[in-house]
């Protein structure tokens, strides 16, 4: 057995070795873990979706249709109108601390309708509403964004809005009217309370001017053959007071609140991937509202509405305005391009207007469950023969990776 | 120095046998402890996991006391607090149809659950679902191999009511596999429950300032609770169960250990010749020390990487008794996967490797102090045990000091006790070897019996450094197995006693649909009026969710017969069933008292549906049925303090000379009847619950049977040592005339001595270490108290166990007594 000076330093080996290997071979099977840990991050928020793509589904049967001619009354169009698909109650608006700091601000309230369900359970947790909220605040200053999101199904008065008394509310963010008697049919004065991932709004809003419907008397369509609209009016100009608390930071703020209301059955027509929305508030008291729908191989669709300083809708000439986006910006979370920069221009009964406009900050993106762009950006430019500053908040949907 | 450590080298591996018997010495301890240390990770892990499982992020819940909490609560959280991460749930336990066991089905809300818990819903194909797609009836989401095996449908049971359910897709759980988790909306959970207007509890994740400001909101039958201290609990459950099964293992390593050193010193033994060479051609002492000592590491990393090894491979099946104890004992656990974490086979790598140097350094170094001549010769005895055997019974008493201070020292640590018993084992199987030498000079003293066995005798205690660590080796294996046993019999016939004195009816019933079910009132009165049956004590046991943990209350109405069955140990003056039956007191049973510190007398507040109340404790009574101990109150005071008054079980207390099968089958027939009825006499019950102790200790009675075999290996070892430092002596036996034969059998005397005197040594401190087991680790770790029982015939089977043990261990060797070994023994000469 003894090779003559042959230390069996290969057998030796093998055996050192072949033990490593069971050894190794065990740990491997019996390693702690198991198989393929889900990727947990994602569970921020549930992933529903491109807004686009759920919005661009066909109408259900079942949802009334949008038609023209359907009168819209207050205080009782302020509330939800459960039988069409979705709606939405949209309040957007710039702050101004005393110490010069600037905000911008945005509270969304969703509502959508879920399908017709075969057999409801007998629960009171049944609902055929879902409701979603989003929040965000724009600290210009500080050059960062911050944003949050929260959903409730429409039972057990989790979620829910109402016309009178005006509220609105997702779980603990909600607009409240004020209980006293409104100056008008559709004015109303509330606390808009909202608190998030780092952040918490507690504001006075003002609506002292009559709700604006948009398009003919709220019918507003979105596509050139007609076919999807909408009832959509606005109330701008909401003077807004109250204190704003961001990182443990308190800030007492005033500024102007817009409020954009939307119900419908179907948003976009198949063919249109998405919209620009802008919403402009200029220092000589004119408010422009423009929106185009997006669509491929056709021109896109233009809609737009004009109210003079004491708050009269002028007619705007949807045709001659043109909407050019002069800068983009690349999210470095969902990697879509955005163009945050536009030079738009028009005629008004003052003579042709040009301005242009700019996110305050590049980073306005909501990647929430749903993924859209709404910022607040600067205005500046020739309205007539002024020339005219302002603000405003710009929205952009549909926008993919490219 | 290389051309010294080949040397060596090649000279270990020449004889490749030995060699391989050192390294599965300690593959041997490794093995086990190895074994059990996986096994009990294992479970810990499994506890978690569950636990995380089903809690996900949250830090606090808002609990009820029986009947959950009103669903218009979650509103009051999320609406009017303003509380961000709170998700409401509803949860079960369901049984489905054509599988068994029970199942947990959770009702949760996707747009709130989805912060805490993290749950995925897969839409079969793999894709994300929307909350739409559950837009099917009954939809329901489970694990994915479930998913596979079930098809389109699944039908769950619940309290009597049945539901198909549609497979609506698949759970992903974070961090693993959903076991026997099965998830719906909240909506379809509380139709399939009836649990309308009501929910099981809402989770919440909460900063402390949140959770003072929900405090105070709270209507006082809800509670808000701090998951933290859950999972204490509940990892408390099994501590103990855990602590005594690492304690079991360490036991085989310590005889591992032993079994190294007499390997060890046989490798160093007939190395000596090779030793002193060196010696002689200039290799220092220290250089000698240093060289073996690599080897010892060499071999202890290679023993030890085996025993990791095959510790995985007994960890399957050692994770599947403890998961199957605990499960039987804690409650419902997905079978746990054995894991080989890290720290395990870190602990596992410095035990086996630090265990292999520690018994091999004795010795190591006593082989390089001797002169080379020495060595070569072969002459000289190792030094050891055999010189140093005057100071065995100084040494074991002073010993016994520290072990009993340790073991009797008040507290609550079990490691204490456990390191003092230790420490005994230590002590008094030291008294083995003494006990030898005693018994060898005794006979050398004196005349009498035959040749053979009085030079056993002498050479058996002449050479105590081979034959001492055998006895001691032995002694501890087989006193460790005995004291374990003793423990168990007398548990067993506590058990049995217990089981006697407190199941005093005739009859006992329980509802067993699966899920919240219980004996209708109908029932309970058709029963009562089955002729035969005089009296029908019902009652329900319930876990209340206290801030401080759960906390089992069992509430009954018992006639005066049945309450004689309670085993009071302690208790207030007075008349014990007025108190408790009228001044609506309580019973607590040891293993409570003892957690929460009562005495008789002493104030307990438990949560009720009118919210806090403070009972008075009138007696403690002795009880097996659960470690964490319960609460027993007259129906009387749980009616008084709680909304649910449905009963779950039932005794009948029959009229003499009544056919109980007779009224058994009435029972079963009468109107009413749940489907799944559990029915049984007084003593089918009384068997079924030994049957479920026997089963909770069948892997004590594994783990003793290693310590035996890991003993007996380590005994041929050392007679193999043995053999080989006595060829001289054999071989010139030999020449004189002793036949192989009878060769053969001194060594078996010798062995056979060894073998009793360990047997009665191991007598001695079996029945110590039953004591301690009884009186103080079983009392620390479960809080139970016993009668201890000693078996003498138990004790007589312990001895010859290790008689045989011993002579088992000697056949090899008095086998390999050949001739030619003899020769060459004298060629020394």
């Amino acid at each position: 057995m003894n090779r003559r000076g042959g230390f069996p330093l290969r057998g030796a080996l093998l055996a050192a070795g072949a033990a490593l290997l069971v050894m190794l071979a065990a740990s491997w099977i019996m390693r702690p873990g198991g198989t393929g840990d889900v990727d947990a991050e994602s569970s921020e928020s549930p992933a529903f979706g491109d807004l686009v793509a759920f919005l661009a589904e066909p109408p259900e049967k079942g949802f009334a249709e949008v038609r023209p001619g359907q009168p819209i009354r207050f205080p009782r169009d302020h509330g939800a109108h459960p039988e069409f698909r979705q709606e939405w109650w949209y309040f957007t608006g710039q702050l101004h601390a005393a110490n010069g700091r600037r905000f911008g601000y945005q509270l969304t309230f969703f509502r959508f309708a879920a399908g017709s369900m075969p057999e409801a359970p007998r629960s009171a947790w049944a609902a055929d509403q879902s409701w979603m909220a989003h929040l965000a605040i724009t600290d210009v200053s500080g050059g960062r964004f911050l944003r949050d999101e929260d959903f409730a199904r429409g039972t057990l008065e989790l979620a829910g809005a109402t016309g009178e008394p005006f509220d609105v509310w997702v779980n603990g963010w909600s607009v409240r009217a004020l209980p006293e008697v409104p100056g008008c049919a559709g004015c109303f004065r509330a606390t808009l309370a909202a608190s998030g991932e780092g952040m918490e709004l507690a504001l006075e809003l003002d609506a002292s001017h009559p709700p604006v419907l948009q398009g003919e008397a709220g019918y507003s369509v979105k596509s050139a053959d007609g076919r999807v609209a909408s009832y959509y009016y606005s109330m701008p100009g909401m003077a807004t007071r109250g204190s704003l608390r961001l990182d443990g930071e308190l800030h007492a703020v005033e500024g102007e609140t817009w409020m954009d209301r939307e119900w419908s059955s179907a948003v976009l027509s198949p063919g249109q991937s998405g919209w620009d929305w802008f919403s402009l508030n200029l220092d000589n008291g004119y408010k422009l509202m423009i929106f185009r729908v997006r669509e491929d191989g056709s021109p896109d669709f233009l809609s737009a509405s004009l109210l003079d300083p004491e708050g009269r809708q002028l007619g705007a000439d949807s045709a001659g305005i043109i909407l050019e986006p002069v800068d983009y910006w690349t999210s470095g979370e969902t990697g879509i391009r955005y163009p945050m920069a536009w030079e738009i221009s028009g005629v008004a009964p003052e003579g042709p207007w040009s301005l242009e406009l700019g996110a305050v900050i590049p980073e306005q993106e909501m990647a929430l469950a749903f993924r859209y762009y709404e910022g607040l950006v600067d205005v500046a430019g020739q309205w007539g023969s002024d020339p005219v500053g302002g603000w405003g908040y710009l929205e952009l949907t549909g926008y993919s990776i490219p | 120095m290389g051309l010294v450590a080949l040397a060596l080298a090649r000279d270990l591996l020449r004889k490749p046998w030995q060699l391989l018997l050192t390294i599965l010495s300690i593959t041997a301890g490794v093995t086990v402890v190895v074994g059990v240390d996986i096994a009990n990770e294992s479970a810990l892990a499994e506890f978690r996991r569950a636990g995380d499982i089903t809690a996900g992020q949250a830090t606090h819940r808002l609990t009820g006391t029986t009947a959950g909490i009103p669903e218009s609560l979650y509103r009051s959280v999320r609406v009017d607090a303003g509380i961000r991460l709170a998700a409401p749930v509803i949860s079960a336990e369901v049984a489905m149809a054509g599988e068994p066991g029970q199942w947990t089905l959770i009702g949760v809300d996707p747009l709130s659950d989805f912060r805490l818990r993290g749950y995925r819903f897969g839409n079969g194909a793999g894709e994300e679902s929307s909350t739409n797609a559950a837009n099917q009836a009954w939809p329901l989401f489970v694990a994915a191999g479930l998913e596979r095996e079930s098809g389109d449908e699944l039908t769950l049971e619940s309290a009597g009511r049945r539901q198909s359910f549609n497979i609506a897709g698949e759970l992903v759980v974070p961090g693993g596999d959903p076991g026997k988790l099965l998830v719906t909306d909240i909506s379809w959970a509380q139709d399939f429950l009836a649990m309308q207007g009501r929910i099981s509890h809402i989770d919440l994740r909460l900063s402390p300032d949140e959770a003072q400001r929900l405090q105070e909101m709270l209507p006082p039958e809800v509670r808000l609770i701090h998951l933290g201290v859950y999972d204490g609990a509940r990892e408390d459950m099994s501590r103990a169960f855990r602590i005594n099964l690492t304690a079991l293992s360490l036991l085989a390593l310590v005889v591992a250990m032993f079994l190294v050193y007499s390997a060890v010193s046989f490798q160093v033994a007939r190395r000596r010749p090779l030793l002193g060479l060196l010696g002689a051609l200039g290799v220092t002492p220290t250089g000698v020390a240093m060289l073996l000592l690599w080897e010892l590491v060499v071999t202890g990393l290679l023993g030890t990487m085996l025993g990791i090894a095959l510790g995985v491979f007994l960890a399957q099946y050692l994770t599947a008794l403890v998961g199957g104890t605990i499960d039987a004992l804690y409650h419902a656990l997905a079978e746990p996967p054995p894991r080989l974490g890290g720290p395990t086979m870190v602990r596992a790598l410095l035990v086996g490797v630090l265990a292999t140097i520690l018994s091999g350094l004795v010795p190591v170094l006593q082989a390089s102090r001797e002169s080379a001549v020495s060595l070569i010769r072969g002459s000289g005895e190792s030094l050891g045990m055999g010189q140093h055997a005057g100071k065995l019974l100084p040494v074991s008493v002073v010993l016994c000091l520290p072990a009993t201070l340790l073991l009797i020292w008040p507290g609550d640590s079990l490691v204490l006790p456990f390191a003092g018993l230790f420490l005994l084992i230590c002590a008094l199987s030291l008294l083995g070897p003494w006990l030898l030498r005693q018994a060898g000079n005794w006979s050398a003293r004196h005349g009498g019996a035959g040749l053979v066995p009085k030079m056993a005798l002498g050479n058996a205690s002449r050479h105590l450094d081979r034959t001492g660590v055998a006895v001691v080796a032995l002694a501890v294996a087989v006193s460790a197995t005995l004291g374990v046993e003793l423990m168990i019999r007398s548990f067993r016939h506590s058990v049995g006693d217990w089981l006697e004195h407190y199941l005093r009816a005739d009859i006992y019933l329980a509802a067993e649909d699966a899920g919240d079910s219980a004996l209708s009132e109908n029932y309970i009165a058709a029963l009562a009026a089955i002729p035969g049956v005089a009296q029908v004590a019902a009652g329900r046991r319930s876990t209340i969710a206290t801030t401080s943990g759960p906390l089992t209350v069992f509430a009954l109405d018992t006639p005066a017969e049945g309450f004689a069955g309670f085993r009071v140990i302690r208790q207030l003056e007075g008349n014990l069933r007025a108190r408790f039956h009228e001044d609506g007191e309580l019973l607590v049973t040891e293993p409570l008292a003892r957690r929460l510190r009562l005495e008789p007398g002493d104030s307990i507040t438990l949560p009720t549906d009118r919210g806090p109340r403070p009972f008075t404790v009138a007696a403690i009574y002795r009880d097996y049925s659960s470690d964490r101990g319960l609460v027993t109150m007259d129906w009387r005071t749980w009616r008084r303090h709680y909304d649910d008054h449905r009963r779950k079980s039932a005794a009948l207390y029959l009229d003499a000379g009544v056919d109980t099968g007779d009224v058994m089958a009435k029972a079963r027939a009468s109107p009413g009847a749940p489907d799944a009825l559990f029915l049984r006499a007084n003593r089918e019950l009384r068997e079924a619950s030994l049957a479920v102790f026997d089963q909770t200790f069948r892997i004590t009675a594994v783990l003793r049977w290693l310590a035996v075999i890991v003993a007996v290996t380590g005994i041929v070892s050392a007679l193999m040592a043995l053999l080989l430092a006595r060829r001289r002596e054999f071989s010139m036996l030999t020449a004189i005339g002793f036949s192989r034969a009878q060769v053969g059998g001194l060594l078996l005397a010798e062995a056979g001595i060894a073998g009793l005197v360990a047997g009665l040594v191991a007598v001695p401190l079996g029945m110590l270490l039953s004591l301690a087991l009884i009186r103080v680790i079983n009392v620390r770790s479960f809080g139970w108290t016993m009668d201890i029982l000693v078996d003498w015939e138990l004790a007589a089977q312990s001895v010859l166990l290790a008689l045989f043990a011993a002579l088992v261990a000697a056949l090899y060797p008095a086998w390999r007594m050949r001739p030619a070994e003899a020769l060459e023994g004298l060629r020394d000469e």
